[in-house]
């Protein structure tokens, strides 16, 4: 809402410069978004809340400026009335109908004959300007001006353009069509509330009025509307429409049933007065009944206890009648408070305290401390791990990334990624490239590093904590994706990132909670958490089980999606995500302290021909079975394949460390437990010792 | 026989001295301290001595012993600091360090859990809710009516339901706000409490520098028999300084949100500016920081809470804005671009 201070100071002695002013209004409560100097004037842009359309006019700003400054009303500038000219009566037919009493409670129409329609006089194309409105005739003019003074949409029609002199205020039907003022041809939906003449829609109510009947140059005769329509109606018809205009927005936030009449009255003088024109007829349907004014109960001690201010009865008394409200002593505290009809935001006792603290001051309410008691509120495990968990990746140096939720079928597509089934999807996207809700991370972590890849960064390791959202579930995922080389300061020192230093990072997360129960196995059936099926090429191509059931999986971006994505690095890219609430299941939170060992420990180290049929879990499966009781651990110190072995073989060499934390073991007892795995490692698994 | 051993002291002192590397010294250490230096010589005669004077000459080759060992110990000191300060072998401390690889949370969250953990101190905790959200949640409980303007500030998302059209209260949607929290907080832990809700929300608006369709709030909602407007002032003021420095002021302003009455917007004293200001504060040298009331009787009923025994205050901020304004970020689509560059600035 655009207003100007000398608007302000035509009706209120303000004596505040306009800065002085600017600061008062936005304290209280009507924002100043900004003042600027316009042609020797000062023009305020006021952000008014959608709780106080009385706002939305000079008038009522006005009454809240002489509220909160205490200036004096000028002289009551009068309220301006038109009379229909005797002996004038015009012999045309000329109607009003409303056959939606409900969309349309109120309609006044005032034939005005013999119009001059040109130029509006300097003064009032200045004024307009001022308040960002701009000019378009005198009778168009005079409608705007009312509308900023009073807060009333009006609209003149060319009253010769209505056929048979007829308005009907209806609803549309299915395939009628108008040209609105601004040139665009709308297909009108069945239900949307119209003005008509006798044969067609001339306006849409409330929003924008027709090309057709609007006041022009040969305009001599106009049809001066001022109504009250339903703002949800003219809600739903802008919407459906997409038109928004100064009325519709007054419309929709309601306006104040007793300034139909005033707006209507002052717009009908100015024109007969300005534009020569005589008030010929005056037509009326419904009444401008008001809804019964609700009494509230204002009790002044609770009102004064939550603001922790001291304010006499008297005090409250006078703030209410400078706010226009009505108001009865029922008690020394408490009120009967009646606001009065341009006050439909005021609905229960704590409006009315917001009332009280406004006039108050929000500046001069008091700071207090609350006493805020502990309670219990079971803070659910999901919500510790997860920021255990992103504290633990940051420690381990991965970067945490944060991704839209919103996604596209073509993302998936370029992940490699089925389009899964339960996928939900907007009614109202911004765009197709984000119009479903994810299911996964992946793509999203594959899109950052095609940014960063592109961006000549190829080095980097992130990861995201999120919700992904299935049909009626949401769940939260963890993604990692490792990409590069793992930097260091001295480039040659710099090592490309493995499948191995992705599955450490899992399982140092797995260390850290007490998990034991975990395994990683190729992909052989479909994946039920990603859909995926291990012949599909995926990116996914193990996964990661957690006492049992599927809890995420990792692997290697096949070269394909790399593509899609348009990744041009060499190096391989590996990704991994898991649910963290299957991780949270499994999670033990508890630490216990465990003895130190003070027994001294012996290593052993094996070098194993291996093939590459033979797994690593199976060597030491096999070790740990046959040292039981006497291994503390076992460590693998190289995986080697090149020159030096045959080929489809690897060369392990693998580190045992014994020990017991009972007792000191003597030599003799190791070498009979070692040369016995050296046995079951040959004879057992056909392993080749070196 | 003369106990003076002063010139050999002497003589080894002035040879010792005269060393110029290592090499020297070890040779000097031997011809004085060797299995058959001087020292060890004159320790030989001793068995040809009168056995009364064994014992005191004994004691006095042992003081020269000491003596030149000492001299030796200095020396050696002295050319080892030399040959360090000479830069010959040894590390050269201005080569790079190697420094371990650090890790970072992203800068939202590290202003999250910093906005969280300033509420926690207060006694505030965090409670989550799910971004997938009921219309009812969302709105009606929160006292926004269908097809009221108040919705404008709050267009949503709504997502696709199979089949025939669900009623208002089923429909889903992503949350616009963390607000709806507020009634699943109070739902799950009865007043007297005080909870922090951080998340994402979304809202479909254009993305350009300073929006995007999805973004990051904290929501604040404290209830008890006689919560006070002054005691949000004071919640507030104390956050404020936390986060902001202790210079900060606040202005609150009446303003409206359908789900709290008596409301206010909360302003700091732009902290770019101290107050003076800049084309950050648009000169006013406010910096809009976040909205805030006292719980609307409705809500509370619509939690299950009886609105006579109980009165509560609630706020919410945008985690996005006050990252902006605290690293000096002017587009909010650095925070989802996700710049590796970016990233580890902060």
């Amino acid at each position: 809402m655009r207003i100007s201070y000398s608007w302000i100071k035509e009706f209120v002695d303000v004596k505040l410069s306009p800065e002085k002013l600017s600061d008062r209004l936005t304290m209280a409560g009507l924002s100043v978004a900004s003042l600027d100097e316009v042609d020797g004037d000062w023009v305020y842009d006021i952000e008014v809340t959608s709780n106080r359309p009385d706002w939305l006019s000079v008038r009522g700003i006005v009454r809240e400026v002489a509220a909160i400054t205490g200036a004096k009303f000028k002289k009551a500038r009068p309220v301006l009335r038109a009379t229909l000219a005797p002996g004038k009566k015009s012999s045309q037919p000329f109607s009003v109908r409303v056959s939606d009493t409900k969309g349309c409670p109120l309609y006044y129409g005032n034939l005005i004959v013999g119009v001059k329609v040109t130029t509006s006089p300097a003064w009032l194309i200045k004024r307009l300007k001022a308040v960002g409105l701009r000019s378009v005739n005198n009778v168009v003019d005079i409608t705007n001006l009312c509308l900023m003074e009073y807060g009333q949409p009006l609209h003149a029609f060319d009253f010769d353009k209505l056929e048979g002199g007829a308005i009907v205020v209806r609803r549309a039907c299915d395939g009628e069509r108008l040209i609105l003022i601004d040139g665009v041809e709308k297909k009108l939906s069945a239900g949307l509330l119209v003005i008509a003449d006798t044969k067609k829609p001339v306006a849409i109510a409330g929003i924008m009025g027709g090309q057709d009947s609007e006041v022009s140059s040969k305009t001599a005769n106009v049809m001066l509307e001022s109504a009250c329509f339903d703002p949800v109606a003219i809600r739903r018809g802008a919407r459906l429409l997409g038109v928004a205009s100064d009325s519709s927005y007054r419309f929709e936030r309601s306006i104040d049933l007793s300034g139909v009449k005033a707006g209507l009255l002052a717009a009908t003088k100015m024109i007969c007065d300005m534009c020569g024109g005589t008030l010929a007829a005056a037509k009326q349907a419904g009444t401008p009944a008001q809804s019964k004014k609700q009494k509230i109960i204002f009790d002044l001690k609770e009102a004064a206890d939550v603001l922790s201010i001291r304010i006499t009865p008297r005090e409250a008394k006078s703030t209410f009648e400078k706010l226009g409200f009505g108001v009865k002593q029922k008690k020394p505290d408490v009120f009967e408070v009646t606001a009065p009809s341009f006050r439909k935001d005021i609905k229960v006792a704590q409006d009315i305290t917001e009332e009280i603290a406004r006039a108050y001051g929000y500046d001069k309410i008091p700071l207090t401390t609350p006493e805020i008691k502990s309670f219990s509120m079971k803070v659910p495990k999901v919500q510790t791990i997860e920021r255990m968990i992103r504290r633990l990746l940051v420690s381990m140096g991965l970067k945490e990334v944060i991704t839209y939720s919103l996604t596209s079928e073509e993302n998936y597509a370029k992940s490699g990624l089925p389009l899964p089934q339960a996928i939900s999807a907007l009614v109202n996207p911004l765009s197709q490239d984000y119009s479903l809700l994810r299911t996964t991370l992946l793509p999203a972590l594959l899109e950052c590093a095609s940014f960063n890849i592109s961006r000549n960064n190829p080095d980097f390791e992130i990861f995201e904590i999120a919700h992904v959202f299935g049909k009626g579930e949401e769940t939260i995922s963890v993604g990692i994706l490792l990409s590069g080389d793992k930097r260091a300061a001295w480039l040659k020192d710099s090592m490309p990132y493995t499948l191995y230093d992705l599955k450490g990072v899992l399982e140092s997360l797995f260390n850290e909670f007490s998990i034991k129960g975990y395994v990683f196995t190729p992909l052989e059936k479909q994946s039920s958490l990603t859909g995926f099926t291990p012949s599909q090429g995926s990116a996914l191509n193990f996964c990661l089980l957690v006492n049992g059931s599927e809890a995420g999986s990792l692997g290697v971006i096949p070269e394909a999606v790399k593509r899609s994505w348009g990744i041009k690095a060499k190096d391989d890219i590996f990704v991994a995500e898991f649910s963290l609430s299957a991780f949270a299941c499994a999670a033990d939170l508890k630490k216990v302290f465990r003895p130190l060992a003070s027994t001294p420990s012996i290593t052993r180290d094996i070098s194993v021909l291996a093939g590459n049929a033979t797994p690593y879990a199976a060597i030491k499966e096999l070790i740990e079975k046959r040292a039981a009781g006497y291994l503390k651990s076992v460590a693998l110190a190289e995986c080697y394949q090149g020159k030096e072995v045959p080929e489809g073989s690897r060369g392990l060499t693998i580190s045992l460390i014994y020990g017991s934390e009972a007792k000191t073991l003597t030599d003799a007892q190791i070498n009979l437990v070692h040369s016995n795995v050296l046995d079951g490692l040959v004879k057992e698994l056909s392993l080749t010792l070196r | 026989m003369s106990f003076n051993h002063a010139p050999i002291a002497q003589e080894a002192k002035n040879y010792i001295n005269f060393c110029q590397d290592k090499t020297a010294l070890d040779a000097a250490r031997v011809k004085y301290l060797g299995r058959k230096g001087i020292v060890a010589e004159l320790f030989s005669g001793i068995p040809a001595l009168p056995q009364e004077e064994r014992k005191a000459y004994g004691a006095s080759l042992n003081i020269l012993k000491q003596a030149i060992e000492e001299v030796l110990h200095q020396k050696e000191a002295a050319l080892s600091a030399s040959v360090a300060s000479a830069g010959a072998p040894g590390p050269d401390i201005t080569l790079p360090g190697k420094k371990p690889l650090l890790g970072r949370q992203h800068p939202l969250t590290q202003v999250e859990t910093e906005i969280c953990d300033i509420f926690g101190r207060f006694g505030f905790k965090v409670f989550e809710g799910p971004e997938v959200e009921t219309e009812y949640n969302n709105f009606e409980a929160l006292n926004i009516p269908l097809e009221h303007p108040s919705r404008d500030a709050f267009d949503t998302f709504y997502i696709k339901t199979e089949g025939k059209e669900e009623s208002s209260a089923g429909r889903r949607l992503l949350r616009s706000h963390t607000s709806p929290a507020q009634i699943r907080a109070l739902k799950t832990c009865l007043p007297p409490m005080a909870v922090v809700v951080p998340g994402r929300v979304y809202r479909p608006d254009a993305m350009d520098a300073s929006h995007s369709f999805m973004f990051h709030q904290v929501e604040g909602i404290a209830v008890s028999e006689k919560m006070r407007f002054s005691d949000l002032k004071g919640v507030l003021i104390a956050f404020a300084r936390e986060m902001f420095g202790e210079k900060t002021k606040l202005r609150f302003r009446p303003s409206f949100f359908p789900f709290t009455e008596p409301s206010a917007e909360v302003d700091i004293t732009c902290f770019l500016c101290a107050g003076q200001g800049c084309p950050v504060c648009k000169k006013s040298g406010w910096l809009e920081i976040l909205g805030c009331g006292m719980v609307h009787p409705r809500v509370l009923k619509s939690s299950g809470c009886d609105p006579k025994a109980w009165r509560g205050f609630a706020f919410g901020m945008g985690v996005e804005r006050i990252a902006m304004l605290k690293f000096g970020i002017t587009d909010i689509r650095m925070f989802f671009e996700n710049d590796i560059r970016f990233l580890e600035q902060f």
